[in-house]
């Protein structure tokens, strides 16, 4: 995998979007040496991240900065130091702060609907405080409503709804703007698998098929995974990796998965012998009950396989399969957040 | 099985958006609207007020019939020397009654604002508390709207019910007395006394609407709320009338609102208690002091919750 390294304000690098066309789209958001401070405490340690149109998912441990970062992007927080624009408005003075929030949805990840009102008012409301007209506020309300499937349960109060209910309707609310960019803060926390489905499906449907901007913020992996076509890892107040999934979690041509039936480890030590380095999986494959799997890594960046053929075909050791590992997403994840970095891919 | 309509499909909105000034408006009204839901404490907090009102309202319109029909037996043959009978009367007794209304409003109002009390906190106290403890302000937040506009909303809603207990029947009793009084003479003898009674009453509204929310915004639970604003209220009295009992000094009661306003009603319609010592200024400057320390609150926490704390 190809990648630039972005300087970062405190004389830091970052890996930065691996592999990007040479003309790629407009950023939704550009961050250069965003930095953040309370007192002393620097919550963003100067971020630099271009994210592209698209879903994108926001990647981090407790306390990597996320939180903040939203809060910067919902111009809620005056930046300490660096530069921001979001969705074409650089939030410098508090006017534009305040505008920025006219192009952005927000979805929080807490409950925040309050019981008493319907889902129709709540929305409404919420939509005139926007800048909405009245007309437009209600048929928008109900619009947004009827995308997530709440029209008939809109005039039900919401202490009644359910937790799936009550996050369709939070993601409602978010859309009924129609804003540039969406933050979705954890949007499938506390649901069954159905409204997870569901969640997934209204938010696949967002970013993919109705070409929304949308930032997940989610510690589900398969979540983000499934939904976004890009992805942003910050910890400790730095964006340490960002670029496409796809990218991300390529398969490696150098590290290859080797299926044996034999059970002695004469082919791992025979591969050992000549130079490659052999390890057992983290998470092992399914495989048949006298099957043996293990990960090899070819010597000296070479990337051929048929070596491998060859000495088993040599110690007569029965070979199964030999395939390119490919990385998940939870993997990509741990080692940016371990700060292990490229050397151990 | 759920049928799958043609709706349930993504319309991009076409419309504009607007800086709109009725922001504060919507918020205040949604509050109201959330409050109207509640039957059962507006039947408590409203049924009294309202009654009062009525029967106030009532006692004015007979007191000006009684006069109307005093006025029908002046009788005289020549229509010069009836005129003249009449505007004598009138002037002898309108007076006297004009006098007793307007202590009927007087009356009125000073029961009715204990109610005020009442009806905001209940309505009031949950309106900031409730907000963060479901964290509902970061959907009010993400919105473009400022933590004035926040604070102009919530206020709007909180005087909203304090003027249905107090402003409304003062305004319905001023406006009985207007029409029921001869020639609008409630009007246009006692026109100072009406924007008096207005004024009194609504900064009395104001002031109290911004005791609960300020407590508002420093509690997490609207009961907490609700019990720190009957606390905060009644202490500020105990302890100035117990500073005023050791230090043999009347000044201390400037501590308590009610005292305040007593001073204030005594200036404006010269019912006097003969407790309150000390100038008009002073309570003045007391009650100016106590919103500006509400608004001091009210400003760092709505900024901490703008924040999203």
């Amino acid at each position: 995998m190809k990648s630039s390294h972005a300087p970062t304000a405190d004389g830091g690098t970052v890996p930065a979007a691996p592999g990007r066309p040479s003309s790629p789209a407009p950023s939704i958001v550009r961050l250069r040496g965003l930095v953040k401070s309370y007192g002393d405490v620097q919550a963003l340690r100067g971020v630099d991240m271009d994210l592209p149109p698209g879903p994108v998912g926001l990647l981090g441990p407790n306390g990597a900065g996320k939180t903040t970062l939203i809060s910067l992007l919902l111009g809620l927080l005056e930046p300490t130091a660096g530069e921001a624009s979001v969705a074409g408005l650089t939030p410098t003075t508090r006017k534009s702060r305040v505008e920025i929030r006219k192009r952005v949805g927000y979805m929080p990840e807490s409950d925040c609907l309050l019981p008493g009102m319907t889902a129709v008012e709540l929305v409404s409301t919420l939509a005139r405080l926007t800048g909405l007209g009245k007309q437009d506020a209600m048929t928008r309300a109900h619009e947004v409503l009827d995308y997530v499937e709440l029209e008939e349960a809109r005039y039900r109060p919401l202490d009644g709804y359910s937790t799936g209910m009550k996050q369709r309707l939070k993601l409602a609310q978010a859309l009924v703007h129609d804003p540039d960019l969406l933050l979705l803060d954890e949007p499938t926390n506390g649901l069954d698998p159905k409204g997870r489905r569901h969640m997934l499906g209204l938010v696949e449907d967002l970013g993919r098929n109705q070409g929304k901007n949308v930032l997940l913020c989610s510690h589900l992996l398969p979540d983000v995974e499934r939904t976004c076509d890009h992805v942003v890892v910050i910890v400790e107040g730095r964006a340490v990796l960002q670029g496409s999934i796809a990218e991300l979690t390529a398969a490696e041509a150098t590290r290859l998965r080797v299926q044996t039936d034999e059970r002695d480890g004469d082919l791992w030590r025979a591969l050992e012998e000549r130079g490659y380095r052999c390890e057992t999986p983290d998470e092992e494959p399914a495989m048949g009950p006298t099957q043996r799997g293990f990960l090899a890594t070819l010597p000296d960046g070479r990337s051929d396989a048929d070596e491998i053929c060859a000495i088993a075909a040599q110690i007569d050791a029965p070979l199964l399969q030999i395939e390119p590992v490919r990385r998940s997403l939870e993997q990509v994840f741990l080692t940016a957040v371990d700060g292990r970095g490229e050397d151990q891919r | 099985m759920r049928a799958r309509t043609h709706t349930e499909i993504y319309r991009p909105f076409r419309g504009a958006i607007s800086a709109s000034a009725a922001r504060a408006s919507t918020l205040a009204w949604s509050g109201v609207r959330v409050g109207f839901k509640r039957k059962l404490p507006m039947l408590f907090l409203f049924a009294i007020p309202l009654i009062a009102t009525i029967v106030g309202a009532f006692q004015i319109q007979l007191k000006f019939d009684a006069l109307s029909k005093e006025l029908s037996f002046i009788t005289a043959d020549d229509a010069d020397v009836q005129a003249k009978m009449a505007n004598q009367f009138v002037a002898n007794g309108l007076a006297e009654l004009l006098g007793s209304v307007e202590q009927i409003i007087l009356t009125t109002l000073g029961t009715l604002q204990f109610f005020v009390v009442l009806a905001m906190g209940w309505y009031g106290t949950g309106l900031i508390a409730e907000d963060k403890r479901l964290r509902a302000h970061l959907l009010y937040f993400a919105r473009p709207i400022t933590r004035w506009t926040y604070l102009r909303g919530k206020l709007g809603t909180v005087l909203f019910w304090g003027s249905c207990v107090v402003v409304g029947p003062v305004t319905v009793m001023c406006g009985t007395a207007v029409f029921a009084s001869p020639e609008w003479s409630f009007l246009t003898d006692r026109w100072q006394l009406i924007l008096k009674l207005e004024g009194y009453a609504l900064l009395w509204v104001v002031v109290h609407a911004l005791l609960v929310l300020a407590v508002s915004s420093v509690c997490r639970l609207r009961n907490q709320a609700l019990a720190g604003l009957f606390g905060i209220y009644f202490l500020m009295s105990i302890a100035g009338e117990l500073l005023a009992w050791l230090f043999d000094s009347a000044n201390w009661r400037l501590l308590s609102l009610v005292r305040n306003f007593e001073r204030l009603s005594e200036a404006l319609f010269g019912i006097a208690s003969g407790e309150v010592t000390w100038g008009l200024e002073a309570s003045l400057w007391a009650l100016a002091a106590f919103c500006g320390l509400c608004l001091v609150v009210l400003d760092a926490q709505i900024k901490k919750m703008e924040l999203g704390r």
